[in-house]
């Protein structure tokens, strides 16, 4: 009895929330977490505790969700509201969450076709943490969507359910990766900081033309984090344009870029494929940081192409014992040597696979 | 035996030059009616370079370009190149391994346009070289049923002044004595194994000698032709068939990855037995005793190939057949991005590749756990930040994930703000796990304390990998 009183005053309480939220169009609304604005069914349901997330989840991949997204919609969220309990399936166990049901105002429709200029769709929330992304209203956004048979129209993505966007027109050119690339790439214009660090992390995930064209483009942004962080993504993608600025910045750290910047460059260096960069790369292995000459060490070694064979042999000389490995195992993998150490056996007797390697290269002199 | 009479040499040694804008060229052309083998040697200080023997047929010619062969650095038979300061010695070839000799004629055309020079060269020496004089290289066969391994051989050849060279053997016949444990193919030279047990490989081959007979027609080589034998054992093994490739996730089970794999054998006897050889600990058999074999992953593999697979039947024993255990074994850390949350302030995303024990990464999704290894240590007294429950989730396509931390809700002490550098909240110890979704469970491989700031989060004192 005691339990029904309490649940008759949290549902009282949160209605009153949401209707005020709604007439009065608070202005914190759109930080107020979900949980505020919950309908609690007739029967009660485990209480929802939003937390923030520590959690894993999947890397943001703007190609795949692109694909799978039947309608891409650039809009503002004019509303949302509950629509049953459901049980969601996560991480290899079934959880208990809500159905919510948001109604989207269409400025541009990326891919897809839209009849009226508003659509609603579904998209869960967990009772407990997740790591989705929550769906406020007046939302503003890029939403991917996805519609069955019966006209049901679901996200594609809950950790991903939309990605920021400037509001302006996109250009309605090209395929619909293009288009989407451009939406966000738009971002790079805008004076807000954040908008365009935002955009440089969702360009990162599209392995397009297009894409590199908007990252190069902000190398030359006045903010350090916007700058650099475009450089990381370009050279995780394998763009060497940018490299003799990395090279720099690798071989002589300064204050002026934020160790964790400066972390990110040396880190995407191991994304390079192109040949052209051995000699560069063959340098980095005598970067200052750690992190630098591994993953040169590591770019070398994955290129396998036997013009690395000098700058492998030189890893075996460097200091970091992670460097020596990948010169090792680089080059066993080039000759097709039937001996490949794992890390812990290497570190066990490295001096045996480091004095090997190093003979087979004076041999070859 | 056979003496064919006299005939002219089927031989010729020719100066050749590429100093300056000279060029050499050296045709062999087969003017007779049969197939026709040759040897070259090039003869110079430091050398010589000699060209595996060629069979031109009916008609047909072969160049060598000394210039081409010397700047393209050809290797020769044995992997040696002619030096690239080489610009002069004598050119080489002989009939070889042609009964009757055949009709083949040489010619050398030394060409120089500043110094105006054509010179053609048609030297016959003395008699074309005797042999080869030799047999199987190596002696000995090994091979599994169903599988094929070349033979090899190794014969000396003899020329007039004396010089020995090297001769691969052209087998005339090539057999083997049981046909149901081991069969040759005589045009490539292979052996396959047909079933369990011993053989011999039994090869014949021409062997010529070549006489110089001074009062015949002013000088002419006399040909006797053998054709002597060789042999060498053939034993072949049960075939053991399968996946070379296993995972191990610390007893968990993955999808797309393979935790126990069968291997079997085709052939066929009364008793099986099959045992791991090496890196017994990595592995666990299961239905001993038949023609196939479970294995089901116990450790992860020192280096690659470190578990070796022999069955015996009817006490014959199989080649080693070779696996590697590979596990997830730690996180290579990516880029790390703060940005900007309406709800908690801040996102920071830490992404992370999921690597095996090579260092390389796993080649699709896996499921990832994280667990917590302490209580919370506040580094801002009075704060009333809170922590989630660990997650586990699985990685889609590629063994790559992205930990997201986010701040706190703006009423919270103290206040969550934009990215920047903040000020320490609180802290904990945290686990990664690969191959389950449940905290705790799977294949650790990294061990950190989760920091988090009013500003963004970080991963500490990482220990990767951490068994």
């Amino acid at each position: 009895m005691r339990y029904c009183s309490r649940t008759l005053f949290v549902l009282i309480i949160s209605t009153l929330s949401l209707a005020a939220a709604f007439v009065l169009g608070s202005p914190s609304s759109k930080n107020m977490p979900l949980v505020s604005k919950a309908i609690v069914a007739s029967k009660p349901m485990a209480s929802r505790q939003i937390l923030p997330n520590e959690g894993p989840q999947p890397l943001l991949d703007l190609s795949a969700l692109t694909r799978s997204a039947d309608l891409i919609v650039l809009g503002e969220v004019a509303s949302i509201r509950e629509d049953g309990r459901i049980a969601l399936a996560q991480g290899g166990k079934t959880i208990e969450g809500q159905s919510m049901v948001a109604e989207l105002i269409a400025l541009s429709v990326l891919k897809g076709k839209l009849d009226g200029a508003t659509i609603s769709f579904a998209f869960p929330v967990p009772v407990t943490g997740s790591g989705y992304r929550s769906i406020a209203q007046n939302q503003f956004g890029l939403f991917f969507l996805r519609t069955d048979g019966d006209k049901h129209t679901t996200i594609v993505n809950p950790y991903y359910p939309f990605l920021v966007a400037a509001p302006g027109s996109p250009r309605l050119e090209g395929d619909d990766l293009d288009r989407v690339v451009s939406a966000i790439a738009d971002l790079l214009t805008l004076p807000r900081v954040e908008l365009r660090r935002e955009a440089v992390y969702i360009l990162d995930t599209a392995p397009t033309d297009k894409a590199t064209e908007a990252l190069r483009r902000a190398t030359s942004d006045d903010d350090t984090v916007v700058k650099w962080q475009a450089l990381a993504a370009l050279l995780r993608r394998g763009d060497i344009s940018v490299l003799d600025t990395a090279e720099e910045v690798l071989s002589h750290p300064t204050p002026k870029v934020e160790k964790y910047l400066r972390r990110n460059v040396a880190v995407s260096v191991e994304g390079i494929r192109d040949p052209r960069a051995i000699a560069t790369l063959g340098r980095l292995l005598a970067a200052p940081d750690i992190e630098t000459r591994r993953s040169s060490a590591g770019a070398l070694r994955h290129m396998h192409s036997t013009a690395a064979i000098p700058a492998l042999l030189t890893a075996l000389e460097n200091s970091d014992s992670g460097v020596r490995y990948q010169g090792v195992i680089g080059l066993a993998e080039l000759t097709r040597e039937d001996e490949v150490p794992s890390v812990e056996l290497f570190q066990k007797n490295e001096q045996r696979y480091v004095s090997r390697w190093k003979q087979w290269g004076s041999s070859r002199k | 035996m056979r003496d064919t009479g006299p005939t002219r040499n089927r031989t010729g040694s020719y100066p050749w030059r590429v100093d300056h804008d000279y060029t050499t060229i050296v045709s062999i052309t087969n003017a007779g009616s049969a197939p026709a083998r040759f040897l070259v040697e090039i003869r110079y200080e430091g050398g010589p370079y000699s060209i595996r023997p060629k069979e031109l047929k009916a008609g047909e010619t072969a160049y060598f370009d000394l210039r081409k062969l010397r700047d393209e650095q050809t290797p020769d038979r044995t992997g040696r190149n002619l030096p690239r300061t080489l610009d002069r010695g004598q050119f080489y070839w002989g009939v070889v391994a042609t009964p009757g000799g055949g009709q083949v004629i040489g010619r050398a055309e030394v060409v120089s346009r500043s110094a105006r020079v054509v010179s053609s060269y048609s030297c016959p020496t003395c008699c074309p070289p005797t042999g080869p004089y030799g047999g199987f290289a190596p002696q000995a066969y090994g091979l599994s049923v169903s599988d094929f391994a070349p033979t090899g051989s190794n014969g000396e050849m003899l020329d007039c002044y004396g010089n020995v060279y090297w001769q691969n053997i052209y087998w005339y016949t090539l057999t083997t004595n049981d046909s149901a444990v081991a069969t040759a193919d005589s045009g490539t030279y292979d052996l396959y194994g047909e079933g369990v047990g011993s053989t011999y490989v039994v090869g014949h081959f021409w062997q010529i000698e070549w006489e110089f007979y001074e009062s015949e027609n002013g000088g002419a080589c006399r040909e006797w032709d053998y054709l002597p034998s060789d042999s060498a054992p053939v034993d072949v093994h049960p075939k053991i068939t399968g996946s070379h490739t296993l995972w191990w996730f610390n007893g968990e089970t993955v999808s797309g990855y393979a935790t126990n794999i069968t291997l079997s054998t085709s052939t066929i006897g009364n008793s099986y037995h099959w045992e791991a050889v090496t890196g017994g600990s990595k592995v666990s058999l299961t239905s001993d005793g038949s023609d196939s074999i479970t294995l089901t992953s116990a450790g992860k593999s020192d280096s690659a190939n470190d578990v070796g697979i022999q069955v015996t039947i009817d006490g014959q024993v199989s080649d080693q057949f070779n696996i590697t255990v590979y596990a997830p074994n730690d996180l290579l850390q990516g880029t790390v991005t703060t940005t900007s949350d309406s709800t908690w302030g801040y996102a920071t995303h830490l992404n992370y590749y999921i690597r095996d024990q090579f260092t390389t990464q796993l080649s699709s999704g896996v499921p990832v756990n994280e667990q917590w290894t302490t209580g919370i240590f506040d580094d801002y007294t009075g704060n009333n930040w809170r922590r989630g429950s660990p997650h586990g989730f699985t990685t889609v396509s590629i063994a790559a994930f992205s930990d997201l931390i986010q701040g706190e809700e703006s009423n919270r002490t103290p206040t969550p703000i934009g990215p920047g550098t903040g000020t320490a909240v609180y802290h904990w110890g945290q686990d990664w796990y690969v191959g389950s979704t449940t905290p705790g469970s799977g294949r650790r491989v990294q061990s950190d304390t989760l920091q988090k700031y009013t500003a963004h989060a970080e991963h500490q004192n990482i220990v990767t990998p951490s068994p």
